[in-house]
């Protein structure tokens, strides 16, 4: 069998393509109308929902950019997991009943749907939509980008096609993300979804008694080799400090309840009271789905330091080089395949996302009326925006990283604020909605490309979160209390 | 692109704010904390170097057994980040700026996380003074396996709690109903945004 490894990876890969293609096909006949293109017709089931929030949630860093911090610098970025189960306790408490409130008593079809009739202001409609859209182009650009190098990579190790080009490898990894997005909305990128998250769960969970058996003494024999390298890798801190580990854990934690790819998830479920079970559905697939990132670093930086496997060129070949020497062949199979299940479930939400914005939230913003044949312009614009993302990841070089790295925190400094206290606070003003987003973009898009770092290793979105949220909490304090529409406040009320 | 005139809407001038002025105290004190930490000793800020045997790998140049200012300040910015989150829930979860039993009782979980991230901090505060004789707790560090059985898993109880009390405390009947008959009224006037 591990002479067919390579086969077996491609076939695994190439297999799940298709299962997403064909529920791009089946899709195509549920999506009659822009309400089911953008929302599912508000008709999703409980597991459907907690899959798509958690699958959306863990994107491909998860499965290649987080195993390589672990390696690189121990337990550090485990905080970025470790915050999961508290991040979608204060997300579900702050929103899911509120915003699927929101979301059938005025019908809407996008986060920037709810914030326009909570404060009654299209201009921060407009402000979410921007901040939005920045935000996708960067997630998209990387996602792409990391789903064409891995399926490069996997090309060039089989020999099918060793000479493939990233821009051969972007087109084809896309164009099934862009085939089921287009042709089945947030209904195929749903369903897709639940079978990107069932994968990944199983992945993470072979991935794990695989790391278990890698070391004689188990895990306590591996922690106990990377302890006696250095202590601290080991420690709750790892090597980047206990301040920077905290600033993590508070901008994942609760930036979680900012993240418009998965709190829109929220606006989707059929009977409201389903939230009550899709947020322990959601916090368990995360946490099972987090010991791939934990365990495939550690095993690696043990095996690393110990000198029983060769120094990694780079942190994010971590994962690969494990799939390739030490598990089996059909898991490598699995986990490539849950790789690209991470990567699309994510893009195909912010690629969802981002057609909203730009079909349905920014003409009403800026003419008062939504564009006429929303359908077919929410299906070219699908297409627009990932060709645009494409060439983005293509051709700008460190841009895409810098947008990149700008999406979680930019994300919870603008929405935090504005969409999860604001819909649980009648006092929230649009001056401080427009100044939180604004600041959010300011500091997270300013400290970045000034190349300026912060004290502690604190991280700049947890910076800026801390800001916009002052910011527009002091702002509402101070300005006078706004008028609501009374079937608004009612609502929140309830 | 305007902002729509006023509507004839209840005021909300006379809803109370306790617990939106203590997330704004606890969040101007977090800005405060973070940018004050720029001017703190540079003795005090976290060093890692490249592993001399490993490039692609940090290795840490020292604990904060020697810096235990450093330990100090990362424990109260835990705390004050544990106080926004918790903060957060309770606003999330109140019902006409009433606290709930529900927003009361994850309250108190708040509490007990707060005292897993202190037994977490403590028992680093141990073991980076001896981590040679550390003690191992489901194959980790003891403040490791804090961080990883304690922070990551404890909140499940809260999500249980959550899940539980939904129907009772979250969304009642009366809540959907009440809830149903605005939406009628609202399709009756055509309302949508």
């Amino acid at each position: 069998m591990e002479a067919a490894r390579d086969a077996i990876i491609l076939v695994s890969v190439g297999g799940y393509m298709l299962i997403c293609v064909a529920v791009g096909v089946w899709a195509l006949r549920r999506t009659r109308s822009t309400h089911d293109f953008f929302m599912a017709g508000r008709d999703l089931g409980v597991m459907l929902t907690a899959f798509a929030v958690f699958s959306s949630t863990m994107s491909g860093f998860g499965f290649v950019g987080g195993p390589g911090l672990v390696y690189r610098m121990g337990m550090s970025s485990v905080w970025m997991v470790v915050c999961s189960t508290v991040g979608y306790l204060i997300s579900f408490s702050l929103l899911a009943k509120r915003i699927r409130l929101f979301a059938e008593l005025r019908n809407c079809m996008s986060l920037p749907d709810v914030v326009a009739a909570r404060y009654r202001s299209e201009s921060v409609r407009a402000w979410v939509s921007v901040a939005i859209l920045l935000g996708v182009m960067g997630y998209l650009a990387t996602q792409m980008l990391a789903m064409a190098v891995v399926l490069q990579d996997i090309l060039r190790e089989s020999a099918a096609l060793p000479a493939i080009s990233l821009e051969m490898c972007v087109l084809v990894s896309c164009a099934v993300l862009v085939f089921y997005s287009v042709a089945g909305g947030i209904v195929a990128s749903v369903y897709t979804d639940l079978i990107q998250g069932a994968v990944m769960v199983v992945a993470a969970v072979l991935v794990f008694l695989t790391v278990a058996f890698t070391f004689d003494g188990g895990i306590t024999e591996m922690n106990q080799v990377i302890l006696a390298d250095d202590p601290e890798a080991i420690s709750p801190w790892g090597t980047l400090g206990m301040i920077g580990c905290l600033s993590w854990f508070f901008v994942f934690g609760l930036g979680g309840a900012g993240q418009p790819h998965v709190i829109t998830k929220m606006m989707m479920n059929k009977r409201i009271r389903d939230a009550r079970h899709i947020l322990p559905v959601a916090a368990l697939g995360f946490l099972v789905a987090g010991l791939l990132w934990i365990s495939i670093g550690l095993v690696m930086r043990a095996l690393v330091v110990s000198g029983a496997h060769p120094v990694l060129a780079t942190p994010d070949a971590a994962a690969p080089q494990f799939l390739q020497q030490y598990a089996h062949p059909l898991l490598a199979g699995v986990v490539f395949a849950g790789l690209f299940a991470a990567i699309m479930s994510t893009a195909d939400g912010f690629l969802n996302i981002g057609t909203a914005a730009v079909v349905h939230d920014l003409p009403k913003a800026l003419k008062g009326s939504a564009l006429k044949h929303e359908l077919l312009w929410a299906r070219v614009t699908t297409v627009v925006i990932a060709v645009a993302a494409a060439m983005f990841a293509l051709y700008t070089g460190d841009l895409v990283a810098l947008l990149g790295a700008f999406g979680w925190g930019t994300f919870a400094a603008a929405l935090v604020p504005v969409v999860a206290i604001g819909l649980n606070w009648k006092r929230a003003t649009p001056l401080a909605a427009n100044v939180a987003v604004i600041t959010s973009l300011v500091i997270n898009f300013g400290v970045k490309a000034a190349g300026m770092t912060m004290p502690f290793n604190i991280d700049v979105g947890a910076f800026s979160l801390a800001v916009s949220l002052t910011l527009f909490l002091g702002i509402s304090s101070l300005s006078p209390p706004p008028r609501l529409d009374p079937d608004i406040e009612a609502v929140m009320d309830l | 692109m305007s902002d729509g005139p006023p509507t004839s809407g209840a005021s909300a001038q006379a809803i109370p704010n306790g617990g939106i002025r203590v997330l704004l105290g606890l969040s101007a004190a977090l800005v405060l904390v973070m940018w004050v930490s720029r001017w703190l000793p540079a003795a005090m800020q976290p060093t890692a170097r490249l592993h001399p045997d490993a490039a692609s790998v940090l290795q840490s140049t020292g604990g904060l057994a020697d810096r235990p200012e450093a330990l100090w300040l990362g424990y109260g910015m835990g705390l004050l980040i544990l106080a926004v989150m918790a903060t957060g829930v309770w606003i999330g979860l109140r019902k006409q700026d009433a606290g709930t039993p529900l927003s009361r009782l994850i309250m108190i979980g708040f509490v007990v996380y707060a005292l897993v991230f202190t037994a977490m901090t403590v028992t680093y505060a141990t073991y980076t003074k001896s981590p040679s004789e550390a003690a191992f707790f489901g194959g980790f560090p003891l403040p490791t396996a804090w961080m990883l059985y304690g922070m990551w898993h404890f909140p499940l109880l809260l999500v249980v709690l959550y899940m539980v009390r939904f129907d009772r405390w979250v969304l009642t009947g009366e809540d959907l109903e009440r809830f149903r008959k605005l939406v009628e009224e609202n399709r009756r006037q055509g309302g949508t945004t």
